[in-house]
């Protein structure tokens, strides 16, 4: 059985260099190659490869921001494949797969995927991965800020994340839900949702994302959708998988 | 005691003693003056220099250039070797022992060119690069390493922040008798204001200002607003001087 690898990295030549070293292995089969973390986690989805090359520092969605989003059980074997970061050295730590420094040599190469082949036969790969995530959500918790500041005319004014009930998005503009407070900012929602942890706000749709803690309830509607009915009363309909959103409920 | 005559000498040399102390020292005071501020244009300039060196040194643009070269080196090699001039003409422009407080635009730009060529090579169709340049300016005196620590903050805070395609515009121009230079990203604004006012302020061009300041006092201008292209415009204005032709014209 071949080993399915997928290639993360927003840089095309990084990306072609890891596809040129895999062609003299025979064993190894890219499934699939993606230039952001976006991409990369719809792919792993679809594809659900047994090793990961993945860069850490990518715009937007970054490597550990991939991994975070995927479920547990769907982890992939990772190689880091990064530029300098301390953080990969020190998950490196914590989950013994692998990490490779850019520009790396052929043989440093073939050594991370020796590896890779010897721990695909391992047995504790569930717990290796189950302490790298630990990791991974631990690191979170520091990097996503309590509050928000927004600015409108003269007047600041810092809402607390935990008091955001949730964010619509109007044109340009995000309208921020504060208990019975409104707040506009000029912001799209994909840069508020990189700047609310994933374990505490969801993004159930194109123009909408909440704060699972005031989520009331998860309700069929027609053709099949579902409606997120929040405390407040407010209604949006999920346009991602139900299933996602109660394992994310349930696991609060 | 004494002749009212013989008592108007001392004065005489008293007051013609005093007067030239103070013309002395008002003197030594200017030739001061001029001294430390050639003094603070040349620590500007060598501050300038080292922020070029520690940009490239920045292990997420030098290692990831590295990389980009050593994959060319097997799928294009000649692409590779151009990268490698690129990058050792960088370093040199930021190594380089001169003291010179201006160059012509040409030589900036042709460093710009280099840098330029370097990160669209990284990042492929993900940068888009337009530069406007009024050959009528080529030879206007502008201050080294101007345009550059702008367009690296263009690109790491435009093309390095967005997922999607960087695109930045560089414009060099006449105003009157002004050179009118800028440089608009696409950029992605940071949602916390004090994090957005910082960015607009700082990161790094508190020293091209004072450079600029140093050298051309009111003859020059300095701003950062919303571009048209959705982030950052920042614009820089400076008296138009033409380099002397010091190359023989045959």
């Amino acid at each position: 059985m071949k080993i399915r690898a997928m290639i993360v990295d927003d840089e095309p030549l990084a990306r072609k260099r890891i596809h040129l070293f895999l062609r003299d292995e025979p064993d190894l089969e890219i499934v699939g190659e993606c230039a952001g973390g976006a991409e990369a986690i719809e792919q792993i989805g679809r594809h659900n490869p047994d090793l990961l090359f993945l860069d850490v520092q990518m715009p937007e969605v970054s490597g550990f921001d991939v991994l975070r989003a995927l479920p547990a059980d769907h982890w992939p074997m990772v190689i880091f494949v990064t530029a300098h970061d301390q953080h990969a050295l020190e998950a490196f730590e914590v989950h013994a797969l692998d990490y490779i420094l850019k520009p790396f040599k052929l043989s440093r190469f073939r050594q991370a995927l020796q590896r890779a082949r010897q721990n695909l036969n391992a047995q504790d790969v569930k717990g290796q991965n189950r302490r790298f995530r630990e990791w991974l959500l631990a690191q979170e918790e520091t990097a996503y800020p309590s509050r928000l500041t927004i600015k409108s005319g003269e007047h600041t004014v810092f809402v607390e994340v935990s008091d955001v009930d949730c964010i619509e998005a109007a044109g340009n503009y995000a309208i921020l839900h504060v208990g019975g407070t409104n707040h506009i900012l000029r912001e799209t929602l994909a840069n508020l949702e990189a700047k609310l942890s994933p374990k505490r706000f969801l993004r159930v749709s194109r123009s909408a994302i909440v704060n699972l803690d005031r989520i009331k309830a998860v309700q069929p509607a027609t053709r099949g959708d579902h409606v997120v009915i929040l405390k407040n009363g407010k209604e949006f309909t999920l346009t991602r998988g139900v299933r996602e959103v109660q394992q994310r409920l349930e696991s609060l | 005691m004494g002749s009212p005559g013989i008592r108007v000498v001392p004065d005489i040399l008293i007051y013609l003693v005093t007067m030239s102390a103070c013309v002395a020292f008002a003197h030594s005071r200017k030739s001061q003056e001029r001294e430390r501020r050639a003094i603070e244009l040349e620590a500007h300039l060598a501050q300038a220099k080292l922020q070029a060196l520690r940009m490239q040194i920045n292990p997420h643009f030098l290692f990831n250039t590295l990389n980009a070269i050593s994959t060319l080196i097997h799928t294009n090699p000649h692409t590779a070797d151009e990268m490698i001039t690129d990058l050792s003409e960088l370093f040199r422009a930021s190594l380089e022992n001169s003291d010179d407080q201006e160059i012509p635009l040409s030589r900036e730009l042709e460093l710009l060119r280099r840098y330029l060529a370097i990160e669209q090579r990284r990042f492929g169709q993900r940068l888009e690069v337009e530069q406007n340049v009024d050959p009528e300016i080529l030879n206007a005196l502008v201050p080294p390493l101007i345009l550059q620590p702008i367009v690296e903050n263009a690109i790491r805070h435009g093309i390095e922040s967005r997922a999607d395609f960087g695109r930045i515009v560089v414009h060099a121009g006449r105003d009157g008798n002004q050179v009118k230079l800028s440089v608009s990203d696409n950029g992605k604004k940071p949602v916390d204001a004090s994090i957005m006012e910082n960015q607009r302020q700082g990161i790094g061009l508190a020293n091209t200002q004072a450079r600029l300041q140093q050298l051309y006092g009111k003859g020059q201008s300095f701003s950062i607003g919303n571009g048209a292209l959705g982030g950052w415009t920042v614009e820089i204005k400076m008296p138009f001087c033409p380099a002397p032709n010091t190359k023989p014209v045959i």
